[in-house]
């Protein structure tokens, strides 16, 4: 994977993530990681095309999504509604799209897709068969990682 | 949501949002609401939002590009080819050069990028509803 394509999304994770829940985060190490399961109970999937292949999947515990969740919403749900689910889906949404427009915008050609919600139940799993970057992020609310794997055609 | 005075219309107007996620819907529709607009129809996909446009015939569409069955560019296109009146907002977390030039070519009259804050958008409408053009 080649490194312009990582930080792109790492900026695009910190800038959308801290404007949409309004506080400052941090970011840690990135780690690698090879094998096929995300251990987490939230996973929001985009699927990327074009120059580079594969997709990111930002991922977090069911009370942090709760949380952050209630946060954007200016709720108090107790558990993950639907409506819950998808600000987070909008969330990944919008550091995808960021990220791939300062990609794009070096010249290459990368597309994206709608977000695929997957819960625990569901089986949360690196489905794109590559290796992944894991960044964690933290915030008030709790833990995020933002898993990127990506190959480049 | 309270929005300046100087950004509330006077007269009443009509508005079709199309984007796929709920919570988006949700969000741009307060704004509108706020500064005196009426959503008269929600799409979640280009499809929709062409049925909708014909129908409806809203005073706007603020329309997302990353949407299942039939993207924003796309919807753009045929809506325009039929309707080169349509006063079309782009709103999008995608926002490379490339794509907003595509955009505004086909006949969009702004490109907003996601994430926005409320008054930027309300603005925008504004400008749109009261020029018609790009400002």
């Amino acid at each position: 994977m080649r490194y312009e394509y990582i930080e792109p999304f790492m900026k695009s994770t910190i800038e959308v993530i801290s404007k949409t829940i309004q506080s400052e985060i941090s970011k840690g190490d990135i780690v690698l990681i090879e094998h096929n399961e995300i251990n987490d109970d939230v996973a929001i999937v985009i699927k990327i095309a074009g120059d580079s292949e594969g997709g990111i999947i930002l991922t977090m515990d069911t009370v942090t999504a709760i949380k952050i969740s209630n946060r954007i919403l200016k709720e108090n749900f107790e558990m993950l509604t639907p409506l819950c689910l998808d600000s987070l889906a909008e969330i990944a949404n919008t550091i995808t799209g960021n990220a791939i427009s300062l990609i794009n915008d070096m010249g290459y050609d990368i597309r994206t897709n709608p977000p695929l919600i997957l819960v625990k139940d569901n089986g949360v799993k690196n489905i794109f068969n590559v290796e992944i970057f894991c960044v964690p992020i933290f915030t008030r609310d709790g833990d995020i990682t933002m898993n990127i794997a990506l190959r480049t055609n | 949501m309270k929005q300046p005075n100087s950004i509330i219309f006077n007269k009443s107007f009509k508005c079709i949002i199309a984007d796929d996620s709920q919570f988006a819907r949700m969000n741009i529709g307060k704004i509108v609401s706020s500064i005196g607009g009426q959503v008269t129809g929600e799409a979640k996909n280009g499809i929709e939002a062409i049925e909708l446009y014909f129908r409806i015939k809203p005073d706007i569409l603020l329309l997302d590009i990353t949407m299942p069955e039939l993207d924003g560019i796309e919807t753009l296109k045929i809506i325009m080819d039929k309707d080169n009146t349509a006063k079309i907002i782009v709103i999008s977390s995608l926002g490379h050069k490339k794509m907003m030039l595509n955009a505004i070519s086909l006949g969009a009259k702004h490109f907003i990028t996601k994430p926005y804050n409320s008054e930027q958008v309300s603005l925008v409408i504004k400008s749109v509803l009261e020029n018609g053009a790009d400002q």
